[in-house]
Parts: structure tokens; C-alpha cells; sequence
């Protein structure tokens, strides 16, 4: 720590420069040995900005089956979503990777993404995200499932509104279709068991759909009534009865506590519960006493009430809720709308983003630039941030164009579509 | 006398029928089907033939005569056929339920919209009916087949430029009727352009289309990808290819109308010869086709070492020069940027569209040299055995045209 300017963060020996490199396997492996790296207390150095090195991030085509990979999307636990484009119908989609590797350690996690794939497999609603295809790559002990593409969360969305709420007259659109997807997931006998606002995803035209069914649960084909022993959803967003640790409870139920806490949510820009921790966050929960904030007007409070009451019993059931007159009234849009936000590359109508990857497929990497791009430290980035600021926006840049010469398409041999 | 007011109540009866069947004088205009839709007929009226006909929704009233066609993925077969009670020729298009899955509702769609237009550029369907496991729709004969057929039998280095002039004009008012409507096409291209014995352009192919109304709001923008329009993709404007925030309205027909043209002057379907996803780049990267003439087309772009009739085709496009009128009006629609297109309305002011009023030269003129598809006093007769008609016509081109 003496001299802080020439300290460099050792990750496995003697890692300078670093190299940061597009490929999900290094970045793993770094992130894993980071964090499994017992020897030792970490300790952060500062590490002058001329001394961090960035690979230029070359856009090579990848293929898999017939889709063409694209940008990431975001991150799970599990893996990336990145998109992709049926090079057959130009359709753009999103491909959820799952690595057998991280699989394995998180808890059930081989067994939900199972369970998932066989429910969407099987679904089919304007408001549930469709599976549109499952690869598998036996060598590198990935999955790909390919499916529905959808331009931004819900969460994504509220984050960005003034008091992250959303005007009533959109958050009512947004629940109503909520309602629909959630009705048609019940009377398919599946317990969804994490709505909230994370795993509701919106397309380009502004349709909701439910995702993420990992946690989800399919009700025997004879089970008599909707009965569930086990939930695994997000913690804010669990009723009192699982709060409570009861053994067993009502599934449907469960997902209208949720589906309450996901109004409340995007409503007021608050949770009805809260709490430090977990045990503090359940034991709230537990007690199922809540405030609204008083500028929400009766309907919806008595809406709200409904749908959070502590004994599900008395909860409102989905029919129940369909007949509320706040779901029924026609709410007039006085307020803008909040639209979906520019992407942090300053994209503004989320645009393909295999563009260069197509570009790299058909007419070759650019031999020109390669020399000069193919480093670059932090430093010239912050350099190339304040002229980027500086200078006036550029947009459709006119990418050179060469003659498609030479075609290939690579495809992994090992691609098997399921 | 006793005699008188019957005449005149006849006389009367004859009046309205009249008024009924003559508001214009075209061949194709028919009582809209909506308002018999209880009958599932519609009268139509031929100028040379003033009787009304009556098209049952009964199969036994049409006698099958030969293919002329297939579309849909194999999954329909067009047939010229004869309606038994009134001897006039038909065409048939039968739609095999258990070869067409997805295709389904996009039939179910085409019937739908199309008994609901009426217009005379646009493919009317008599009637429609099911029989056995197919669905049977009873159209109009188009006897020059499409102008994709055309091209194909006569003309493999495109079309003349008159021709495609009076094409478009009669295709821009097709589009224009659809649009007020609320109806973006969506695959405008030449194998969805019929060509009729009078010598009238007459579009069809509604199965791909969208309404922009939903929900009793009339959407600005539509943002849905046509997901079964994978044969379509060369015509797509680039904005639905897109799929991004900003959506795509009716002017990405018109964009598909600008790359037909280049498809009716060329002889070929432009991006035919690349896979889907550099025709994606051009067009994203604004490289639009050109009509191929002797200032657009460049030699050096493709190697000359093809058999003799692409020789010829290439020096046909050497030699020959398309108007200025023509150029500007295929880069007008091929516009990127659907801001800069031009509306639908705009487009048959254009001097590339009036050159069609200042000849007394008539589609049918311009296409003397191609036999008519269906030549129909020739045609072999033949009852429900259509495998046989299909060696005896294996030289029509099966393969993609006829897309009603």
C-alpha cells in the first residue's frame, strides 16, 4: 500500500496488464477465482488508469443452429441473456444460456430450468413469454433456450419513473394484462410463485409478459384443490402464510398476494413491507399490517386491501379481482407516458444488436482498423468519453461496405436442436 | 292494358337491378359478400355478360377442369373450373386443411378481409366453403396468372416500363383503398399482382396483412414482425425488419411496392442470389435494389461466365434505358427513412404514373406476346382427376406463382 500508484490487483500471479476479454469463459473464471480465493484477505488496490488494458471488443459472428448471436441482454444466476436472429425468418429473439457448471450451484437449479422448459413448452398466451426453441451443446455443457424477444422489464421501466411509480392509467394497463397472463397460467394449473415487477418483460408494442417460470409449480392433473408445500420466490414479494412457514398453503393465492404487492409496487413507488433483513422483512410480512399512502385514491385502496389480506381465505380471488370496479374503470391517460429508456449506449429505439456481428459474417472484420483498435487502456476510454460528450451526437454512421465476396457461416457441429 | 302494370312492375325490377350491377364499368365489381354473407355469394358482373350469377356455396356446381396453380406451401391448389349453372369460367382455390397448419388462420384472416373489401384492383372472392377437408374459394379467373408468371414466361429481363407504370398505377389505388381502411399489406409482390383478361393489375395476397386498428384505437405505428412471411423478406421495408421501438405504418408498403417494381424491370426478385441476413444489412445500411439499366447497372459487378441466356439478359440490361421518372420514382419508394417515402395518395401524381394517361397504349398491348395463362376453350376437360392435368401442364411454372 506504500506506493499505490505502481500496485497492480493480483488475480492468479503476475495478471499484468489485464486483459479484459469479450468471452464469457475468462471472465468466469476470473470472477470465480476472485471470489473463491482464500488465500489471503482481498484487498483493493488503486491501479492507475493507463495500466487497465481493454481488448477492443470484436464483434465475431457466432452461431448457434440457425440463430445469430447478439448483445448481452443481462445477467442471472444462471447465465446470460443475450439476443439473437433467426437468420432464416429475420425474427429477432432473446436466448437464455445456461451454464451445467453454474447449474449445479445454485440450489434445484438443473431441476427448474427443467420444470421450466417442460411448462412453456406447453404454454400459449399473448401474456406469457414463449419458448421458441431449446438447443444443447453437449461439449461445452450449455443450453440455449431461445425465446420471445422483449425489449425492456417492467423494473427496468419504474426505475426510471419520476417516484418510481407509473402513471395509473399505465400501471393499470400493465396489471390488467397481468391479469390475463395470470388467469391463463391458473386455469393451466401452473403456480407462478414470483410475479413481481423483475419477471414481467415488455415487447416493442408495449405487451406485458409473465417470465421466469424457474420457481414456477404445475399442479397434478388430479390434485383436487391448489395446494403447494414449497415456494421459492423473491422474499418482498412472499404472502404471510409463507412468511409464516406454514406447510401448506393456497398456490393461486399466492401469486394474488404477489400480484397485490406488484400493484402496491408500481402504484406508489413503495413496498407494503419492509424490513432490514430477511427475518425482519418476514416478520413483517408475517403480521400483514401495511399502510397505503393516502394520495391513492379509494378504489385502488380498497383494490389493494383485497388483494393483501393477511388470511388468504379472505383474499380476493382472480375472478374477484376482475370485477373490482378500479380493474373495470376506464382510466384516462391525463399523464404522459413513461416509455422505455435508451439503452446505455445511448441507443434510443433498441435496434438490432447483431448489426455488426452480420457485418463481421458477411463482409469480413475490417483489416484496416484492426492494427489500431485492437487495445485500448481506461484511460483512452475516459479520453474517448469526454469527446464523445463534447462532440455532437453521431448517429447512422454509414459502416463501409464491401463487395460479399466470400460468404462462410460458422455452425457448431454439435448444436443439436432438441 | 291488363297487361301494362305488369310490364311496368318488370321494367321497374330490371331498373334496380341495374342500378345494383352498374356503378362503374368494370369487370370486377361485385356486391360487397359481407351483405350476403348469410348466402356466402356475391353477384358479379361481367361487361360483356349481364346476367346475374349466383355462386353457390356447393361444390357439385363446379366442375374442376384443370391446375393452374399452388400456393400456400403446397397446401392450396388453384384450379380453373366451370360453374356448372351458368357455364362461366372460375378459378378454385382449395386449401387442403390437413397439409396447412400454421396457415390456418392466415386463411381463416384472408377470407375475412377480403369479403370486406370491394374494390376494383383488389381479388374478390365470390364464395367460400368447406368440402370434405378442404376449404374451397370461388374467385374470378385471372387469365394472364401473375405478373410474377409473366415475367417468368416472356419477359426474364423485366417487364417494359410502360407496362409496369400502368401495373403500379393500378396497384397504388388498390393500396390506397386498403390504407384508408386501416390495412397495411405487407407482401406486395409480383406473384401477389394478377393480371385479369381486360388488362387490369389486381392485387391479392391480404393472408399477410395487419389492421392498425385494435381495440377501437387507430395505432400509428404497428410493431408486430409478420412471423409467417418468411417467402416475404426480400420485399420488407427496413423499418419492420427492424423491429426496434420506433414500429413501422403503411409506408412500409410502399417501400415493398419500390422493390416489386425492381423486381417487374429486372426479371429477378432483388437479395434473391444472398441469404436473408445480408439482405437485412443492405437494407439497414441503406443499399436499396435499382431498375437495371444501361446507367445502373454495373458491369464489374457480376462475372459473366453463366449460360447464354443470362448473357442476353445481362446485355438486355446494358443496353436499355429506363426514364428518369422511372429511377425517381423506385428511389422515391425505396427510401430508408419512412419520414422521407411518400404517402400512398402522393404517388399517382407522379410523372413515372401519368405517363399512362398520355399513351393510347393499354397493358394488353404491351403483353400481346404472352399467351394467356389459361387459354380457355383449349383446356382439356377433366372431372376430379387433377393428377392427370398436372403432366399435361408441367410446363406452367407451379412452383411459387398463383399466391392468391
Amino acid at each position: 500500500m506504500a506506493n499505490p500508484e505502481e500496485e497492480v490487483v493480483q488475480v492468479d500471479g503476475p495478471a499484468f496488464p489485464m486483459l479484459f476479454e469479450d468471452d464469457d469463459e475468462m471472465e468466469t473464471l476470473a470472477i470465480d477465482s476472485w471470489l473463491n480465493d482464500d488465500d489471503g484477505p482481498l484487498v483493493f488496490h488503486r491501479v492507475n488508469s493507463k495500466e487497465i488494458i481493454y481488448q477492443a471488443r470484436k464483434k465475431k459472428a457466432k452461431m448457434i443452429g440457425k440463430y445469430v448471436m447478439g448483445d448481452v441482454l443481462g445477467e442471472g444466476s444462471y447465465g446470460k441473456v443475450k439476443e439473437m436472429l433467426d437468420s432464416e425468418t429475420l425474427c429477432r429473439r432473446a436466448v437464455k444460456i445456461l451454464k451445467k457448471r453454474k447449474l449445479r450451484k445454485i440450489p434445484n437449479g438443473e431441476q427448474n430450468v427443467q420444470r421450466e422448459i417442460q411448462l412453456l413448452r406447453r404454454l400459449n398466451h399473448k401474456n406469457v413469454i414463449k419458448l421458441v426453441d431449446v438447443l444443447y451443446n453437449e461439449e461445452k455443457q450449455k443450453m440455449y433456450m431461445i425465446m420471445e424477444y422483449c425489449v425492456s422489464v417492467l423494473q427496468e421501466l419504474l426505475e426510471r419513473c419520476p417516484q418510481k411509480k407509473f402513471p395509473i392509467w399505465q400501471a393499470h394497463g400493465y396489471f390488467c394484462q397481468l391479469l390475463d397472463g395470470l388467469e391463463y397460467l391458473h386455469s393451466q394449473g401452473i403456480i407462478h410463485k414470483d410475479i413481481k415487477p423483475g419477471n414481467l418483460l415488455l415487447t416493442t408494442c408495449g405487451t406485458l409478459k409473465i417470465s421466469d417460470l424457474g420457481v414456477a409449480e404445475a399442479l397434478d392433473r388430479f390434485a383436487k384443490d391448489d395446494t403447494c408445500h414449497t415456494s421459492q420466490g423473491s422474499p418482498a414479494f412472499q404472502p404471510p402464510e409463507i412468511a409464516n412457514g406454514l406447510e401448506c398453503f393456497s398456490g393461486f393465492k399466492v401469486d394474488v398476494w404477489s400480484s397485490g404487492v406488484t400493484l402496491f409496487n408500481i402504484t406508489t413507488g413503495k413496498y407494503p413491507f419492509e424490513g432490514d433483513n430477511i427475518y425482519k422483512l418476514f416478520e413483517n410480512i408475517g403480521k400483514g399490517e401495511f399502510t397505503i399512502p393516502d394520495d391513492i385514491d379509494q378504489l385502488l385502496q380498497g383494490l389493494l386491501q383485497g388483494m393483501l389480506q393477511k388470511d388468504p381465505q379472505e383474499r380476493l380471488a382472480i375472478k374477484q379481482i376482475r370485477q373490482h370496479d378500479w380493474v373495470r374503470k376506464k382510466h384516462p391517460r391525463i399523464t404522459q407516458e413513461v416509455c422505455i429508456p435508451q439503452r446505455a449506449n445511448g441507443d434510443e429505439f433498441r435496434s438490432m444488436s447483431v448489426i455488426p456481428y452480420l457485418q463481421d459474417l458477411h463482409y469480413g472484420p475490417d483489416e484496416g482498423d484492426e492494427a489500431s483498435e485492437e487495445y485500448i487502456t481506461e484511460h483512452d476510454l475516459q479520453e474517448m468519453r469526454q469527446m464523445d460528450a463534447s462532440s455532437s451526437k453521431k448517429r447512422n454512421k454509414k459502416p463501409k461496405r464491401k463487395l460479399p465476396s466470400c460468404i462462410s457461416v460458422k455452425r457448431f457441429s454439435s448444436c443439436k436442436q432438441s | 292494358m291488363s297487361c301494362l302494370p305488369d310490364c311496368s312492375f318488370s321494367k321497374s325490377t330490371i331498373d334496380t337491378d341495374s342500378s345494383v350491377c352498374q356503378p362503374t364499368h368494370d369487370e370486377s365489381s361485385y356486391q360487397p359478400l359481407s351483405e350476403a354473407s348469410c348466402l356466402s355469394e356475391a353477384i358479379p358482373l361481367l361487361p360483356k355478360d349481364s346476367t346475374m350469377i349466383k355462386y353457390e356455396s356447393d361444390a357439385h356446381h363446379y366442375e374442376l377442369l384443370s391446375i393452374i396453380g399452388k400456393g400456400m406451401i403446397q397446401a392450396a391448389v388453384i384450379s380453373l373450373a366451370r360453374h356448372v349453372p351458368s357455364g362461366q369460367h372460375v378459378a378454385v382455390k382449395r386449401i387442403n386443411l390437413e397439409k396447412c397448419n400454421h396457415d390456418l388462420t392466415y386463411m381463416q384472416r384472408e377470407i375475412l378481409v377480403t369479403k370486406q373489401l370491394h374494390h376494383k384492383n383488389l381479388l374478390p372472392y365470390f364464395c367460400s366453403f368447406v368440402c370434405d377437408n378442404e376449404v374451397w374459394v370461388i374467385m374470378p379467373i385471372m387469365v394472364y396468372g401473375s405478373a410474377q408468371d409473366i415475367i417468368k414466361s416472356r419477359f426474364s429481363a423485366g417487364l417494359p416500363e410502360l407496362a409496369i407504370a400502368f401495373i403500379m398505377k393500378d396497384i397504388l389505388s388498390a393500396l390506397e383503398y386498403i390504407h384508408k381502411r386501416g390495412l397495411i399489406h405487407r407482401s406486395v409482390k409480383a406473384s401477389h399482382i394478377l393480371v385479369s383478361g381486360s388488362g387490369k393489375a389486381i392485387l391479392s395476397g391480404l393472408r399477410y396483412s395487419c389492421n392498425v386498428i385494435e381495440d377501437g384505437r387507430w395505432h400509428q405505428t404497428i410493431h408486430q414482425f409478420p412471423s409467417d412471411s418468411g417467402s416475404n423478406l426480400s420485399w420488407l421495408s427496413p423499418e419492420v425488419l427492424e423491429q426496434n421501438l420506433l414500429g413501422y405504418n403503411y409506408k412500409s408498403d410502399i417501400y415493398s411496392l419500390g422493390v416489386c417494381s425492381c423486381e417487374l424491370a429486372n426479371g429477378v426478385v432483388p437479395y434473391a442470389d444472398m441469404p436473408p441476413t445480408q439482405m437485412l444489412l443492405e437494407k439497414l445500411q441503406g443499399y436499396p435494389p435499382v431498375p437495371l439499366d444501361a446507367r445502373s447497372y454495373d458491369v464489374g459487378e457480376e462475372p459473366t461466365e453463366t449460360g447464354n441466356e443470362h448473357v442476353s439478359v445481362e446485355n438486355t440490361y446494358k443496353s436499355r434505358w429506363f426514364s428518369e421518372a422511372f429511377h425517381s420514382f423506385t428511389s422515391l419508394c425505396l427510401e430508408k427513412d419512412p419520414l422521407r417515402r411518400p404517402i400512398t395518395s402522393q404517388l399517382p401524381q407522379h410523372a413515372f404514373i401519368k405517363q399512362c394517361k398520355k399513351t393510347s397504349t393499354t397493358l394488353l398491348d404491351l403483353l400481346a406476346t404472352v399467351t394467356p395463362h389459361v387459354d380457355v376453350p383449349s383446356l382439356p376437360r377433366d372431372d376430379r382427376g387433377i393428377e392427370n392435368a398436372v403432366g399435361r401442364l408441367e410446363d406452367l411454372e407451379l412452383d411459387d406463382s398463383w399466391i392468391f
